[in-house]
């Protein structure tokens, strides 16, 4: 179980949270642009330090301000995949997940169960989006992490490639039972892939803010739908008077 | 005509020249790498007053004329100077009027262009790899090995080439510093001064031809190292 209370002042507000996430699940995290997600997952990793709180993992503690300590973020042995530059661009893929272990072979067992081995000796440039954010996933989860914290990875891709990487990172949470946060914009991605969702405004927790978005998002769909109809009318083949059905 | 630049190419003196910038260029070369790379890291990555005092002082010798930066290390590292007497009285160091003072030299004039390209290449993108890099378990020496330096080789090589090409061609900080000693200090660009001032066309054409072909073959490479 991943626990984290922590606030940090960013600039006219304020990040004040409290979460948890089991092992084995994931916790979505999503709101508007601007709330302090990216903070948040940068906290956890060690990449930021927030001005109060404590995280711990199961009984291994990464921050306690009251206490003085703060991990670094190497030894809290997180993955941690970005949207962008989460892949060493002058390194093959082979070379980018063998620089995560030791262990060269479980490397490219990730490669080969993520479809990608065949990509071993190719670099981030020569990929696709789909293939790269593959890649970094098998680097994230090279290291064996004790958690796994995911800044929007699926966000610059096409709908179809998005798609696969859900299910994929569903599997991902059935292997490797950690506690997964992942960082999305997303509604519909929000609520496929979490087992919680936390919604931040301004730095808080907003459950109602999801609430209001998705019952936005199908009323917009609705409209969608409505302004469609007219045209498949037209376009149904009309059966010839007299002829029974 | 021809004869002429043949004999001066195979003089001794100039023989001497070309070597001595060899030697001096063999020490420089690597010191602008050892010193530049890091300062480049430093002035890019770095925050703070320090930083700041640090980025105007790399300018100074591009800004600056040759003569002024060659006068205000004379004074500093003189034998009266305020490092120069203590280095000379404690270590038995002479910079100035000597081979170390050309090198000094020659790595003064080439700082700013070794430092400038790594320092624009260590921002941008290079952070969140760096970031990724501690995520994945990596220290700090390892990152730099395995992360920056090779993801800013462009970068570096081309600030080597320019720093070369300027180290090379360097005249005024030489002057003063080397104090252009005929047979001790007299590198290829001040025996070129010095053979104009005292009318050998051919041995100054002779010179200036080689630091000409050495120009283009560092052009040469600096665009291949673009294009690579």
């Amino acid at each position: 179980m991943l626990r984290a209370r922590l606030t940090k002042r960013l600039g006219h507000f304020t990040l004040d949270v409290d979460l948890s996430c089991p092992a084995g699940s994931i916790l979505v995290l999503t709101g508007p642009s601007g709330s302090g997600k990216t903070t948040l997952l940068r906290i956890l990793a060690g990449l930021d330090a927030p001005d109060a709180g404590r995280i711990a993992l199961g009984d291994e503690l990464w921050l306690d301000t009251g206490a003085g300590l703060r991990r670094k973020p190497k030894e809290r042995g997180v993955g941690l995949v970005f949207q962008e530059y989460s892949l060493f661009p002058h390194m093959t893929l082979a070379d980018n997940v063998a620089y995560a272990t030791r262990d060269r072979a479980f490397g490219l067992e990730l490669l080969a169960s993520f479809g990608i081995a065949h990509l071993s000796g190719a670099r981030p440039g020569q990929m696709s989006g789909g293939e790269r954010q593959r890649g970094a996933l098998c680097q994230a989860l090279a290291r064996r992490p004790k958690a796994l914290l995911l800044d929007e990875p699926f966000s610059a891709l096409d709908a179809a490639t998005r798609s696969a990487l859900r299910q994929e990172l569903l599997r991902v949470r059935e292997t490797f039972a950690m506690p997964i946060i992942h960082v999305t914009h997303d509604l519909a991605e929000a609520a496929l892939l979490g087992d919680q969702v936390l919604a931040l405004n301004k730095g808080r927790p907003d459950p109602g803010w999801f609430d209001h978005q998705v019952a936005e998002r199908l009323e917009e769909e609705s409209v969608l739908r409505a302004r469609r109809a007219p045209a498949a009318v037209f376009t149904q083949p009309t059966a010839p008077q007299g002829a029974s059905l | 005509m021809p004869e002429a630049w043949i004999a001066a190419a195979l003089d001794p003196g100039v023989a001497f020249s070309i070597s001595l910038t060899l030697k001096v260029m063999a020490m420089a070369v690597p010191l602008l790498f050892l010193i530049g790379v890091p300062l480049g890291y430093l002035l890019g990555r770095g925050r703070g007053r320090l930083v700041a005092v640090l980025d105007v002082l790399v300018s100074l010798p591009l800004i600056l004329p040759p003569m002024a930066v060659g006068f205000g290390l004379l004074l500093l590292l003189g034998r009266q100077g305020l490092l120069g007497a203590p280095l000379e009285r404690w270590l038995g160091l002479e910079l100035v009027f000597s081979v170390p003072g050309l090198v000094l030299a020659a790595v003064t004039a080439g700082m700013p262009l070794m430092v400038r390209p790594v320092q624009a290449a260590v921002r941008g993108e290079l952070t969140r790899l760096i970031e990724l890099s501690s995520v994945l378990g990596k220290g700090g020496t390892t990152t730099f090995l395995r992360v920056v330096l090779p993801h800013c080789r462009r970068s570096i090589a081309a600030g080597l080439f320019l720093a070369t090409g300027r180290a090379l061609g360097e005249v005024g900080v030489s002057l003063l510093l080397g104090g252009d000693i005929i047979g001790r200090t007299n590198t290829v660009s001040l025996e070129i001064y010095n053979a104009v001032f005292t009318g050998d066309i051919p041995r100054a054409g002779v010179l200036a031809l080689l630091l000409a072909l050495i120009s283009v073959g560092l052009t040469l490479l600096l665009k291949k190292t673009g294009k690579d």
